[in-house]
């Protein structure tokens, strides 16, 4: 927060500063749209092979205006002024598993919500920590008492898996809305308005909030996926937002209105797939029985942080965990995605269409043609290049200049490999020995 | 929906919805205009190319005249006396022939751009000016004077390398330069070689280039007989498949005519401007060397041409005083072949050996003052002139390059004659055109050579005339008469003298591969 001093030698600063911002932003945009430029005079001169290899020629023209069309929804995306007349009562459930270095933290943020004490209840669930989580969660939850309605710690002395958890939270919930918060993630105090604000509305029945990387600055890997995060949240999920159809509410700061979410709560926690019980992919499978009968969003104001792995097989194991579960659960959407708006369900069939073709082109290109052809996949890679340069000029003009440019060639280099994890994920779909952390 | 419908924002989308889409449709445009049929990607790198080639040379220009201004004025008020370049006028042109300028030695046709932009400076600061087609053919015929170091640059092809790399050069240097091209490679689509015709009315119009005609197809080689083994197009009778037979004469003179009209139309119509002159493909004289089964055929080649065009060019060889005279003017005029090893240092070199020459004039040959080797082998290290026979022949031969505008003078050399005869020539037209002394042991002749056929002029038997380490020799011409001298005498003389020109030194020995001299220095003074 600035300190403004009345002094006016202080504002022409000011203005001059925020000439100086204007004209680093604008160059900013301009550098983006050059890509965008740039990238179009590519499938131009392309259009030859484009038309000659009529499957690959759709998918290069897909994947380009599929993830044009997602910033430009994105920038169409309007959230919801706060309504301060419409006040429902909230409760947040924090399932916690080993999680003592940061589970008091992220209850102790509970206490400093702009919101009235008695709508808030806080319900968290030990989830047969081997650590000191639960005596810790004592400690802060004696410590909170005073700051919201009723605080409540529930024990299971034996692992159960975070949908035990998050279900018993819900069921024991006795407020209107149940915001569900990861255990190692911190929501800023000016969340919960954000996030119950498009509650007022009866068709809406989940509300995702905008989470952004804790330890952005300790590695390259935090500072790469905090891109990531930034641009899921920001140009991905808005997206999906204009027609309430976002397909994952994540657990690490979302909010569920608890009267719909009972319609099935034991439906999703008994969920078996291929015969086997699900026990990873809970956020992204709660959201889908939501968005069945009624409609997600995603409010951008709604701030949370999060704490990311910061070791690269930590990190490879979860996003396994997370491709196996998106495989799953859009499997189950793409049941009944068709009935909703026209435009979100060819994103969301092109999305599908492109994610599974995506390795097979990238095979096609960096591994076949050269092997065959004996020529360099330098279209390939340069438009590879170019939107993962879009995606991260658009970090860098939003958030500021932070090893941006470096992170975008490790963002490539992750984007190569985790590719690959799709069909792998595919392959060992029944497999839930990755299922825990 | 959460939608964001606001006028400013669909007012920014369409805006910039339009300015892509204007930008896209502007740069193919630009494409096409600039570059033609180019492919984009080649288009791309083209440009890079222009612009960064264009920036580079003019900083480096502005830093050399910077520099040449700060040191003629530290000069001037050294008072140290300035450089002057020669203000004489020119009294032969050379031509220089070029193809590709090319980033790495590929072939050694192609000259690199370090060695090209070397050569070019290198002629800039010794004063050496380019000029145009027509200051050329005005000053061949008389009507123009030139400054001595003129010269006209060509480039052979139509190359995209012949244009890219060199024309920003010549825009900082203020040079000139003739493209020949080859009418209906300009029209290959999509190519990376060959100058499109979009590039080449671009080049026509910076105004510092012209273009001259180098054949409609007749630059590849086309099958002489039923296997289809290839033959040089103007030439060699082609094989005609239809009627299985190589062509009659009157065929391969129709074929060649045909080739030289469409050529001249082709460009005259594309490029609206009259296009007259014409460089032979493969042109050391039509690739006469290569001719193998037709020996009229490059002489009719040049009959023709010379009916379609009026300036014809081949390639220069030691047999020819390297530049173009005003005196002889033909049809034909020649060129310089610049060699993919030479330097800057090496050009300048042999261009300013073939300045006419004034006399008096000596030469210890301690450097090359340009001696053309007409046959044999010629050896200029050990500040000698060695003079060899190849193994098969019974002679060598060499004459003086720029010493053909000599009319009276006395030309005497200093030699170690061990065996064989000597001839000091003098009046060498061309290395089969000239008159000579000829020293044998114990006589002299005196004799003219046109064409290579040799009449005896005079002869004089004197037992003084032996082998010696250390002989001296002399031809003296003077009006009418020729003398050949020995130790300084005169021994010989004749009346009869029908043509003037420079000097040369053959040596001859009946035993085959024997023949050898070996020349200290020699001394041409006015007579």
């Amino acid at each position: 927060m600035r300190v403004f001093r009345g002094n006016s030698s202080h504002r022409l600063t000011d203005t001059t500063r925020g000439l100086r911002d204007t004209f680093v932003d604008l160059g900013g945009w301009f550098f983006f749209f050059s890509i965008i430029y740039i990238i179009l005079l590519f499938k131009v001169v392309t259009y030859d092979s484009i038309s000659s290899h009529v499957f690959f020629g759709i998918y290069s023209l897909l994947i380009t205006s599929y993830i044009l069309s997602r910033f430009l929804f994105a920038y169409l995306h309007k959230p919801i002024p706060i309504d301060l007349t419409y006040e429902p009562s909230v409760t947040f459930v924090v399932p916690a598993k080993d999680e003592e270095d940061n589970i008091e933290e992220t209850i102790r943020r509970f206490a400093t919500v702009e919101y009235p004490r008695e709508k808030i209840e806080v319900i968290v669930i030990n989830d047969g920590s081997s650590d000191r989580t639960l005596e810790r969660m004592h400690r802060v939850a004696h410590e909170i008492e005073g700051a919201v309605r009723r605080v409540e710690v529930v024990n299971f002395p034996i692992n159960r898996g975070k949908r035990y958890g998050m279900a018993e939270g819900a069921k024991r919930a006795e407020h209107e809305i149940v915001i569900f918060i990861d255990s190692d993630s911190f929501i800023e105090p000016s969340a919960v308005r954000h996030l119950v604000k498009y509650f007022s509305d009866p068709s809406v029945g989940a509300a995702s909030g905008h989470t952004d990387v804790w330890n952005r600055d300790t590695n390259l890997l935090t500072q790469m996926q905090a891109i990531r995060y930034y641009i899921a949240f920001k140009v991905y999920k808005a997206a999906e937002s204009i027609f309430g159809a976002v397909t994952c509410c994540p657990g690490c700061c979302s909010a569920y209105r608890r009267k719909y979410v009972m319609e099935f709560v034991d439906e999703w926690l008994h969920q078996k797939f291929l015969g086997v019980e699900c026990t990873y992919g809970d956020d992204r499978s709660l959201t889908n029985f939501m968005i069945r009968k009624y409609r997600a969003v995603y409010s951008p104001m709604a701030k949370a942080h999060t704490v990311v792995p910061d070791k690269f097989r930590k990190y490879m194991r979860q996003q396994q965990r997370w491709k196996k579960s998106w495989i799953r659960e859009t499997f189950i959407a793409a049941t009944f995605m068709w009935k909703k708006n026209l435009i979100a369900a060819t994103s969301f069939y092109s999305y599908v269409f492109l994610a599974f073709i995506s390795p097979i082109v990238f095979f096609r290109a960096v591994v076949w043609y050269p092997a065959v052809y004996d020529s360099w996949p330098v279209v390939y890679l340069t438009g590879l290049f170019l939107m993962l340069l879009l995606h991260g000029l658009y970090y860098r003009i939003h958030v500021g200049p932070r090893a941006w440019l470096l992170a975008i060639g490790n963002f490539w280099f992750n984007t190569v490999i985790l590719m690959w994890q799709l069909p792998w994920a595919v392959l060992t779909l029944r497999d839930t020995r990755w299922g825990t952390r | 929906m959460y939608l964001d419908l606001s006028i400013r924002k669909i007012g920014i989308l369409t805006f910039i919805f339009f300015v892509l889409l204007w930008g896209v449709f502007l740069t193919f445009d630009v494409k096409d205009r600039r570059y033609g049929s180019t492919p984009p990607f080649a288009s791309v790198g083209l440009a890079f190319q222009e612009v960064s080639l264009r920036a580079w040379y003019a900083l480096e220009s502005g830093m050399w005249r910077t520099s040449q201004t700060a040191s003629a004025a530290f000069a001037f008020l050294a008072g140290w006396p300035t450089e002057s370049h020669s203000s004489r006028n020119a009294r032969a042109i050379p031509t220089l022939t070029y193809h590709r300028i090319v980033g790495s030695q590929n072939d050694l046709n192609n000259v690199t751009v370090a060695n090209f932009k070397d050569q070019m400076l290198t002629l800039k600061r010794s004063g050496w000016e380019s000029i145009t087609l027509k200051e050329y053919r005005e000053f061949i015929a008389g009507e123009r004077d030139l400054p001595e170091k003129s010269f006209l640059i060509t480039f052979d092809d139509g190359a995209k390398e012949s244009f890219y790399p060199v024309d920003p050069l010549f825009e900082v240097l203020g040079y000139e330069g003739v493209l020949y091209v080859i009418a209906s490679a300009m029209y290959t689509l999509e190519s990376t070689y060959y100058l499109s015709p979009v590039e080449i009315q671009r080049l026509l119009d910076t105004g510092r280039w012209e273009i001259g005609s180098h054949s409609y197809d007749g630059h590849q080689p086309y099958p002489t007989d039923r296997e289809g083994n290839g033959g040089i197009f103007f030439a060699d009778k082609l094989w005609r498949e239809k009627e299985a037979r190589l062509e009659t004469d009157e065929e391969f003179t129709v074929r060649v005519r045909e080739d030289l009209v469409h050529a001249r139309s082709t460009l005259e119509t594309a490029y609206d401007r009259s296009v007259d002159t014409f460089a032979f493909p493969l042109g050391n004289e039509t690739g006469i060397e290569g001719a193998s089964n037709f020996s009229e055929g490059a002489a009719i080649t040049e009959d023709q041409a010379e009916r379609v065009y009026s300036l014809g060019f081949l390639q220069t060889t030691p047999h020819r005083y390297s530049f173009n005279y005003p005196a002889e003017s033909s049809f034909i005029a020649y060129r310089i072949h610049v060699d993919h090893d030479w330097d800057g240092k090496r050009l300048l070199q042999e261009m300013e050996n073939g300045i006419p020459k004034d006399l008096p004039f000596e030469d210890d040959f301690s450097t090359d003052r340009g001696w053309l080797p007409a046959w044999g082998e010629l050896d200029l290290g050990k500040n000698n002139l060695s003079l060899t026979a190849d193994g098969d022949a019974s002679s060598a031969s060499v004459f003086l390059d720029g010493s053909k505008l000599w009319q009276s003078y006395s030309f005497n050399a200093a030699m170690n004659w061990q065996s064989g005869s000597v001839f000091l020539l003098a009046d060498v037209v061309n290395s089969k055109t000239y008159h000579s002394c000829a020293f044998s042991d114990g006589i002299v002749r005196l004799q003219s050579t046109v064409d290579g056929e040799t009449k005896i002029l005079g002869e004089k038997r004197d037992s003084s005339i032996s082998h010696g380490n250390d002989i001296r020799i002399g031809i003296r011409v003077r009006g009418s008469v020729i003398e050949c001298l020995w130790d300084y005498r005169s021994i010989l003389e004749a009346y009869e003298r029908p043509r003037t020109g420079g000097i040369g030194i053959q040596v001859w020995n009946p035993e085959l591969g024997t023949a050898a001299l070996t020349v200290s220095d020699i001394l041409v003074q006015p007579f």
